[in-house]
């Protein structure tokens, strides 16, 4: 008599099996994944999709950056805001060339995430002009004590439409 | 010994040296705190070199996030301006990372223990479950048919 269907067992066996290594994979047990760091713009109330399109000169416009650290270890991180055109974006390897206007320093912990409301203006000289906000990562290495590109960047392309009045 | 249009170009030139050093004075201190901007070089040095250290301990797989949140405390001070505030907390995480400096060799070998123990734990279950199972399954059918009887089938 087979009171033990033996098919049966070794299904069951199989599914012990594989839910077990599941459990040892999504288990934080220390092994590499995939390490990067996020950036991410939002708008003033630090949500998706109300960006602004035109901005008049020295007007304050609040952003909002979002920073997720997944590399293992906290990061002593830089934002650099520029102001760029078409051909000075930044790109992955190289940042933009033009004139550092302003930078934001902060620490984020590993798995952490921050929201970081910024304040940015267009100064007089960009007025009636199509230009890119760009803000650029920058992150400090400890072991060769400078900052370093992570080649992660945002921009906003705006329109500037003069002084207000 | 001088003559009286020395004395008077010796003073005129101690002046000047006077007014240089004040003006330098003024430029290299902070007009809110009252400390010199190279004070608070050095307190950001300090911060550097402590978040130098918890990177490193941190790549190891040590926890540092009570560090981490002093750090913040302390960049947000250096940004405020508040170095007394800094340092104080500054203290405070250098002998925290003194100590955990001290026993990092044992907190890796006992993470790493405590990992393989987990593992072990884990890939032993289907293991259990193959050997055990049937026998708990064996066990569980005797017992619930325990009160059967055999009977006559009516067959002769």
């Amino acid at each position: 008599m087979d009171i033990l269907n033996q098919e049966v067992f070794m299904v069951l066996t199989a599914i012990v099996l594989i839910g077990s290594l599941i459990a040892l994979f999504e288990m934080n047990l220390g092994w590499s994944r995939e390490h990067y760091i996020a950036l991410s713009l939002l708008d003033e109330r630090c949500l998706m999709g109300g960006y602004p399109r035109r901005l008049f000169v020295d007007m304050n416009v609040t952003l909002c950056i979002e920073i997720y650290d997944n590399l293992g270890y906290p990061v002593y991180a830089k934002i650099v805001y520029k102001i760029a055109g078409n051909n000075t974006l930044p790109t992955h390897d190289k940042p933009s060339p033009e004139k550092d206007i302003k930078e934001y320093k902060l620490l984020v912990d590993n798995g952490e995430t921050i929201r970081l409301k910024i304040n940015v203006s267009v100064p007089r000289e960009y007025a009636y002009r199509r230009i890119a906000l760009v803000f650029e990562l920058w992150i400090y290495d400890p072991e060769a004590e400078e900052w370093v590109y992570t080649g992660r960047w945002l921009h906003l392309y705006v329109h500037v439409v003069g002084v207000p009045v | 010994m001088f003559g009286k249009k020395n004395v008077s170009k010796i003073s005129i030139v101690l002046l000047l040296i006077t007014i240089i050093i004040n003006v330098a004075s003024v430029l290299s201190f902070d007009i809110n705190d009252g400390r010199s901007v190279n004070e608070e070089q050095s307190v950001y040095e300090r911060f550097l070199k402590a978040y130098s250290r918890v990177y490193e301990l941190s790549r190891q797989g040590i926890n540092t996030t009570v560090i981490v949140s002093k750090l913040k405390t302390v960049h947000k001070f250096i940004l405020n301006k508040e170095l007394d505030k800094a340092e104080k907390i500054l203290d405070d995480i250098e002998k925290e990372l003194d100590r955990l400096y001290n026993i990092r060799d044992q907190v890796i070998y006992t993470m790493l223990l405590e990992r393989v123990l987990i593992m072990a734990l884990i890939l032993s279950i289907p293991l259990l479950f193959y050997i055990l199972f049937p026998k708990i399954y064996l066990t569980i059918w005797f017992k619930t048919r325990s009160h059967w009887r055999v009977r006559e089938s009516g067959h002769t």
